[in-house]
């Protein structure tokens, strides 16, 4: 039986990003988890179900830890640990939950804090197995490392130009001037700020790599029957949702052999089929923006455009909330900060805000139907798309 | 100071021997055929587990490549800039590895210049397979 339309998002709440948070990382997941909750008009007295999404910070059974600092009981317990793709899992997680009756309402919550805090707190840096001896010890700068990779093999296979990747930095910092609560929506960015900033590892630049930083994100998840019954709140139905794990190490990646296809292509379909839409209905995007590259390859294999043409596709199109192609509106990783693995959360709640109708001044009229694509993985190994349609 | 140095897993025993002997080995599935140039447990493409060893021609070309100029690990900074590549072996596996030019020589490397396997020392003990541009490239 198909999960669309069983579940609904029906509420959000996210606590300040910060650079300099001395504090618990399980505060964080209490304080947005009680907001998404108020959001809503829940109570923990409703919650039957918790997911909690990878953190560097709470390590592992941080949902059986969070459920005592909660004082839940849940019937549904799960930690979604896909890296980067696990905020959209956990919420395709919770769905499935509602949808075999395992659960009528589920609190999905994500929260971590920068590394540097970790390292104060007595923490350790997260070691994944076979990178240790086949990437690292030549010097590898991780994440940096293999998205340059990609973007020099997407320069040299499609033409694709630092302007044009910067193009989404850009536009990206316009929808954060419209949000107080992002880390750099207070400064203007141009391109040239993007090109003249130090490369990090070529051709990537300073400007284009996201900033981390400590913070949390909560949803609420609920029955579709349920949703109908809660009055003022608008339901955000569930109506597509994929995953796609290709590969671990580096060099087993497919998309070296294949003109850079990701996962996405693959997740991608499994949930536009499921909610039998394609990209031209969709209203508005969040795509996940570790760099402005994985953004590129999101809209090449979530059929945007044709692969290989993403480049002059953000060039020629406007991401603002106010254009014809509305991502990430309330500026993305890029210029809200990253929140760990959790970091893809902060372009889902807003997709489910602008369906909801609650952004405000940089609301997208007549939002419809969202598409939220969380990426995970070096490069682009993890990847879990959702198809979000407004309710009635 | 020390780079940081591979744990050398055990099923890899006989791909890290050949390193430390100047042979970079690949690892080939006894039913399928298929060639790794990671030590596997089991072969991704038919899910078997005997596997045998056999020696890489050390050809390959570049297939994608960055150049990193700064690195949080002192050792590693001392060594900038230096340049990461994906190397596509002649053998059609892929390597993750150093291009072995000196720092002032980086901007040389290019997509598709040929270049062949090097084993170069990253503490007394241990050695890397790195790749230098093949002979003819100018």
């Amino acid at each position: 039986m198909t999960l669309k339309g069983r579940a609904a998002i029906i509420g959000t709440g996210e606590t300040r990003m910060m650079k300099d948070y001395t504090g618990s990382v399980y505060a964080l997941a209490v304080e947005a988890a009680m907001a998404a909750l108020n959001d809503c008009g829940l109570s923990l007295a409703d919650i039957d179900g918790l997911i909690t999404v990878q953190s560097n910070a709470a390590g592992s059974a941080f949902n059986v830890v969070l459920a005592g600092y909660l004082g839940l009981n849940p019937t549904y317990s799960a930690d979604a640990t896909v890296f980067g793709a696990s905020p959209a899992f956990a919420v395709k997680q919770a769905a499935e939950a509602i949808a075999a009756g395992t659960a009528t309402t589920v609190l999905v919550v994500g929260a971590d804090l920068t590394f540097k805090q970790i390292l104060a707190q007595g923490g350790r840096f997260p070691r994944v197995p076979l990178m240790d001896d086949y990437e690292i010890p030549y010097g590898s700068n991780m994440a940096n490392t293999n998205y340059a990779l990609v973007a020099q093999l997407h320069q040299h296979l499609y033409g694709t130009t630092d302007e044009m990747r910067a193009k989404i930095c850009v536009d990206q910092r316009f929808n954060a001037s419209y949000n107080p609560n992002s880390l750099f929506g207070h400064l203007p960015l141009t391109v040239e700020d993007v090109l003249n900033s130090r490369v990090v590892s070529s051709p990537l630049r300073l400007l284009e790599c996201v900033y981390t930083c400590s913070g949390g994100f909560a949803c609420v998840v609920t029955s579709a029957e349920h949703a109908r019954t809660l009055g003022p709140v608008v339901p955000v139905f569930i109506e597509g949702a994929g995953f796609h794990q290709s590969h671990l190490l580096t060099t087993e990646a497919p998309l070296w052999d294949n003109g850079l296809q990701s996962a996405v292509a693959v997740a991608g379909k499994q949930a536009y089929e499921m909610a039998g839409v394609g990209p031209e209905q969709i209203d508005v995007l969040g795509l996940y923006d570790c760099y402005p590259i994985a953004v590129i390859i999101e809209l090449e294999d979530l059929g945007f455009c044709k692969k290989g043409e993403g480049g002059p596709f953000v060039a020629e199109h406007d991401l603002t909330f106010k254009g014809d192609t509305p991502l990430n509106t309330s500026g993305g990783q890029l210029s809200v900060g990253q929140v760990g693995d959790v970091g893809g959360m902060v372009n889902l709640l807003e997709v489910v805000r602008q369906l909801q109708g609650k952004c405000g001044d940089r609301q997208v009229k007549d939002a419809e139907f969202g598409i939220v694509n969380c990426n995970g993985g070096a490069p682009m190994s993890t990847e879990c798309t959702l198809i979000l349609r407004r309710g009635a | 100071m020390q780079r940081p140095l591979p744990s050398k897993l055990p099923e890899a025993r006989p791909y890290w021997d050949g390193i430390d002997h100047g042979e970079l080995r690949l690892q080939k599935c006894k039913r399928c055929g298929r060639l790794s140039s990671v030590p596997q447990l089991v072969c991704p493409q038919d899910g078997s587990t005997g596997f045998e060893w056999v020696k890489a021609s050390g050809k390959g070309v570049v297939h994608t490549f960055t150049v990193n100029p700064a690195h949080p690990h002192l050792a590693f900074q001392a060594e900038c800039p230096y340049v990461i590549a994906i190397v596509r072996l002649a053998e059609g596996v892929y390597c993750y590895t150093r291009i072995n030019v000196p720092p002032d020589q980086v901007q040389r490397v290019r997509i598709g210049m040929p270049v062949r396997a090097v084993f170069v020392n990253v503490s007394p003990d241990q050695k890397l397979v790195y790749f230098e541009p093949d002979a003819g490239e100018v």
